[in-house]
């Protein structure tokens, strides 16, 4: 490894695909924009989640700590699996499939959320572990995905050691700032203009398109 | 009420809507007996040379006051307008409070009918103590206080079977509007909890961008209904699963409850309602559309 040329650096392992000089300018940028999505699509659906389950457990504060706690262990339960998932492979398509299952399994928030909530806040009678419960049942899942794309794209931006601290910064950094989008955009505006399912769906088909054009054949040539 | 009773300063705070008085009492050598951050807001009791109040902010105003040295007496218009809800159904016997405050309307409650059954909610447990405290509030084996979320106090109560002749609502802050309280279902699912017969009676903003949103909501399930407008500037938006009953049977009941209102200091006249004209051009508040705060706020 010569010192003297980092850009012309191996990348540490094979199987990431291509070194950094063969990879087109705008596979970083799309990588932090699906961090950035992603961000956005979990503050946004954990937001829209409270006000869909308030009718059935209220708004008490411990059915948000219900709902955070759920949001929190399913995103640290996903960055542990999105980091192992990286080793084996990486490529812009797994994480092209990373988004399309966070948004599949947000489907049934919008199709079966209202059944499930109003079974568990009868079935269980402290509002507390019902919300719990409630939560993880539908949220737990896309949340979980979501959680995985930020290591998983970690390790396709990175390219030398020297630099992953300043790459996963960079990541963390959009990831983050969507989040902060996303809760913002959605709690002062989108709420005002739209209804609650309309925003979920919405946000749904973003994450699915964004996801599939990862997939695409063409995206994959040119970027690998 | 007497109004030589009256401070300048509580006047000036009891003509501002849904209280708005903090600020009033505050600058008018209003002293702090008890103050708590609960689990919900910093909960405050102001005390002022005749008049006791609770308050939830700062610059929230007052949710309820009462006079010392006449506890019984009905401090609050809006309080008092809760009751038109009795001109309705006269015969009501049990009775569901939606958030306590100092507790003053369900103890005017049983102040007027001993056998009455009053059931009431309220979020914040640290509510409760204060009332108890400082407030007079008191159970009995036929008023008691559950602490939890209104609507799925509600929900459970409608699902066991349970039926209200009169439902008081009293959930709605200056400063924060819980907007699962204030959408198309949850004014749905108290219609459904009300016995044949049965009446609401919501205090809600008299004025402002969120009024006529309110009342869209409740005329979206109620169909018609009757507004008490309070001398003070709140307004009670009252409403009957089987149609409110005409003007004239309302004033007849008024004269049966004269003697009694007074001594909870309510004239019967204040208690007047109005048809209230459809909010045409309104959308009703429903649980996937419901910014109540924005609107309010803008």
């Amino acid at each position: 490894m010569s010192v003297s040329l980092p850009h012309t650096m191996e990348p540490l392992d094979s199987s990431s695909g291509g070194t950094p000089a063969s990879r087109p300018r705008w596979r970083n940028a799309a990588l932090y924009l699906t961090a950035a999505w992603s961000g956005f699509f979990v503050m946004g659906v954990e937001l829209l989640g409270g006000r869909l389950m308030a009718p059935y457990f209220g708004s008490s504060i411990f059915v948000w700590g219900a709902i955070i706690a759920v949001f929190m262990t399913a995103l640290a339960i996903g960055y542990l699996i999105g980091g192992q998932l990286s080793l084996r492979s990486p490529s812009l398509r797994g994480l092209g499939l990373l988004l399309i299952a966070e948004a599949v399994l947000a489907l049934p928030i919008v199709f079966f959320g209202d059944a499930v909530f109003d079974a568990l806040s009868y079935a269980i009678e402290d509002p507390r572990y019902g919300s719990l419960l409630a939560a993880l049942l539908m949220f737990g899942a896309p949340t979980l995905f979501s959680g995985m794309v930020s290591p998983y794209a970690v390790r396709l931006l990175i390219d030398s050691i020297e630099k992953s601290g300043q790459s996963a910064g960079r990541l963390y950094f959009a990831s983050t700032l969507g989040s902060a989008g996303g809760t913002i955009l959605t709690t002062f505006y989108l709420v005002l203009l739209f209804e609650i399912d309309t925003i979920i769906l919405s946000l749904i088909a973003i994450s699915f398109a964004i996801g599939a054009c990862l997939c695409l054949p063409g995206v994959r040539r040119h970027a690998a | 009420m007497r109004l030589e009773w009256l401070t300048v300063p509580l006047l000036a705070c009891l003509l501002s809507p849904l209280g708005g008085c903090a600020r009033a009492v505050e600058a008018n050598e209003g002293r702090i007996v008890h103050r708590e951050k609960s689990m919900y807001r910093d909960l405050m009791v102001i005390e002022t040379e005749q008049h006791r109040c609770m308050s939830f902010a700062r610059r929230g105003g007052m949710q309820s006051c009462m006079f010392k040295d006449a506890p019984d007496i009905l401090a609050i218009p809006y309080t008092r307008g809760a009751f038109a809800g009795l001109l309705a159904n006269p015969d009501a016997r049990r009775v569901l409070v939606i958030g306590l405050g100092g507790g003053v309307i369900p103890r005017a409650m049983r102040r007027i009918d001993p056998s009455m059954r009053i059931d009431v909610v309220e979020l914040d447990p640290a509510v409760v103590e204060v009332a108890k405290q400082y407030f007079g509030y008191r159970e009995d084996p036929l008023l008691r206080t559950r602490i939890g979320d209104g609507r799925v106090f509600v929900r459970r109560q409608a699902r066991a079977g349970v039926r209200y002749d009169l439902i008081v609502i009293d959930a709605y802050e200056r400063v924060y509007v819980p907007e699962h309280l204030m959408s198309r279902e949850f004014i749905g699912e108290v219609k459904s909890l009300l016995a044949p017969g049965g009446v609401v009676a919501s205090n809600t903003f008299a004025r402002g961008p969120l009024a006529p949103y309110e009342t869209a909501t409740y005329q979206s399930v109620f169909g018609e209904t009757r507004i008490v407008e309070m001398a003070l500037g709140n307004r009670i938006i009252l409403a009957a699963r089987d149609g409110l009953p005409p003007e004239s049977t309302m004033r007849r009941n008024a004269v049966d409850f004269e003697q009694r209102f007074l001594t909870i200091g309510i004239e019967t006249a204040e208690l007047r309602s109005q048809p209230q004209p459809p909010a045409d051009g309104y959308r009703p508040l429903t649980d996937q559309y419901a910014p109540a705060n924005l609107l309010f706020g803008h």
